[in-house]
């Protein structure tokens, strides 16, 4: 805020509470102009008078608007440091700013409350949360091996079934884990290609159910520095989306040194332009949600998420028809990531 | 034979890893009792143990700190947790690798083999699978029938792997193809049944004719 827009409405709101003393100072003025006249004083005795009353007079109105300016500008300057500076409100001089006072220690307090109370049922939710995500696991763990002594059509319908709680599971425990605690990021050398070929291990049956291809085209020994569950994770929601809306065709996984890019494309149905811009949003889903009911968007929520963390850049290139490919820039050597 | 110890709570989980490391040629047993964990341990004096993470009572933490005080056993920890803290809580506690649930049981056996020949210096021997006087040797990706040998390409090999271990079994075009894949063999269809029919030219060339079945719309059977 400039000096210039609140001096102005404050001068006349100051003039306006004022009111009521500048009407009686017209009044005795008026009241001591009649008598004046009536009693046939000369004129500029009169005006001497009144000349030597305006001096004071003029000279406590400018000192009572300095000091009101400087209050009104001190409160004001307190919203910043909300809500612990609230100790530092000016002493109250009239009632109302007393009252008023009052009001704010009793709505700071109730706020604290309320903050204690929401974080307290937060950390209760996240923890019940990982919780769950961990119990989860033993029974799609057991019931995976169950499933692997099977080998017809049923069997492998509920793998594929199986498989996608598991991601999900997955997701929300990473969901969870990403603001609570940023020290689990742990940065070293990542094999990219071992990264890519661990997740086609685990896409593999997916691949095979759709008919799909993979090309992997990213040289052996091409290490990045990054978390490789994160980076897994961040990678492993692009290659999901890739198998999820692609029908014909297949995926490619390449790596191009000279951006320090990795490149997940496919031949699937796309994204349209509308959509494109918003994709990364939460719970976003768009026309392919739309299509796809299994879409949440939550999965490049989180993996915009995991690359910012990571410094990574992602974006995704789309034309409806045509296929999507999704770009991960990796930070510079040496560049300071979390 | 290596003896392997299971502390898993879950009893299809324990069953179904006990079942697939018998099946790689280990000696398992299964925890029951877990307040006396170590009874079992020094009963059985394994020469590795798979410790699940979460256990009735006391966690595998503890466990895995009990079996340090007295041995240097390899000590696979089985876990839902998948965080790097796990992890390296878990290490700090002297386990020496982790898997994290749900886990595949071929990963698992990886794992398993890798942790003991590090320990003990020799990997243990991969069973040699026989049908029908047919020899299949995986980790040399030979075959061996009556006196005579070949060579397998390495998707031969898993392939054949594959049908060996689950003789009398349709096995599913799709589970093998998935088995390649999981060994970064991406193919398709077309490749499939190209290899198929290599591997079973190959298997005529050493005189076990007819080894392959193909079941229409099923898969393959070995015969």
């Amino acid at each position: 805020m400039s000096k210039q827009s609140t001096d102005k409405p404050l001068f006349l709101f100051w003039l306006r509470s004022r009111a009521m003393a500048l009407v009686l100072l017209l009044c005795c003025t008026l009241i001591f102009a009649l008598v004046l006249w009536a009693y046939r004083v000369a004129w500029h005795a009169a005006a001497y008078a009144g000349l030597l009353c305006l001096l004071p007079l003029a000279l406590v109105f400018v000192v009572d608007y300095l000091r009101s300016r400087a209050r009104y500008r001190a409160i004001l300057h307190l919203e910043e440091g909300l809500p612990e500076s609230l100790t530092y409100l000016p002493v109250p001089i009239e009632p109302g700013e007393q009252a008023a006072g009052r009001l704010l220690t009793a709505m700071e307090a109730l706020y604290r409350r309320r903050v204690t109370s929401d974080d307290q049922r937060y950390r209760q939710m996240t923890d019940y949360y990982t919780l769950w995500g961990h119990q989860i696991k033993t029974p799609i763990a057991a019931m995976r091996l169950l499933l692997a002594q099977e080998d017809n059509r049923m069997a492998r319908q509920l793998s594929g079934e199986l498989f996608k709680i598991e991601q999900y599971a997955e997701m929300a425990l990473h969901y969870m884990r990403l603001d609570s605690q940023a020290s689990d990021f742990v940065f070293a050398p990542c094999d990219l290609q071992e990264v890519c070929a661990r997740l086609a291990r685990k896409f593999a049956a997916m691949f095979v159910a759709k008919g799909l291809s993979l090309q992997i085209d990213v040289p052996k020994g091409t290490v990045q520095r990054s978390d490789e569950k994160w980076l897994s994770l961040a990678l492993e929601q692009l290659l999901s989306n890739a198998i999820k809306y692609t029908a014909k065709g297949g995926v490619r996984i390449a790596w191009a040194a000279d951006t320090r890019t990795l490149t997940v494309s496919d031949t699937g149905i796309g994204i349209s332009p509308q959509d494109l811009p918003r994709v990364f949003e939460q719970g976003f889903t768009g026309y392919n949600g739309r299509v796809d009911r299994e879409s949440t968007g939550i999965g490049l929520f989180l993996c915009r998420e995991v690359c910012r963390r990571l410094g990574i850049g992602v974006r995704l290139d789309a034309q409806p028809g045509q296929g999507t490919q999704a770009m991960l820039r990796f930070p510079p050597e040496g560049a300071d990531v979390e | 034979m290596y003896r392997l110890l299971i502390v898993e709570d879950d009893p299809i989980i324990a069953g179904a890893v006990a079942d697939s490391l018998r099946g790689w040629g280990y000696e398992t047993r299964i925890v029951t009792d877990f307040e006396q964990v170590m009874r079992d341990f020094a009963d059985f004096d394994p020469q590795m143990v798979l410790l699940d993470l979460k256990l009735p009572r006391y966690g595998g933490f503890h466990w895995c700190r009990e079996i340090r005080r007295i041995s240097t056993v390899p000590i696979l920890f089985l876990t839902s947790a998948g965080d790097n803290l796990t992890a390296v809580t878990a290490m700090n506690m002297g386990a020496d690798d982790l898997i994290a649930k749900p886990f595949d049981l071929g990963v698992l056996a990886a794992k398993v083999e890798a942790l003991l020949r590090r320990a003990y210096g020799f990997a243990p021997a991969t069973p040699v699978h026989e049908h029908r006087g047919l020899l299949h040797n995986p980790a040399e990706a030979t075959a061996h029938y009556a006196g005579e040998q070949a060579a397998l390409t390495r998707n031969e090999n898993r392939i054949l792997q594959t049908l060996m271990e689950h003789r009398g079994q349709v096995v599913s075009r799709e589970l093998l193809m998935t088995r390649l894949w999981e060994t970064d063999s991406y193919i398709d269809e077309n490749t499939l049944t190209v290899n198929v029919a290599r591997l079973r030219r190959k298997l005529d060339g050493l005189g076990a004719q007819d080894y392959i079945q193909t079941r229409k719309g099923e898969g393959y059977l070995l015969g």
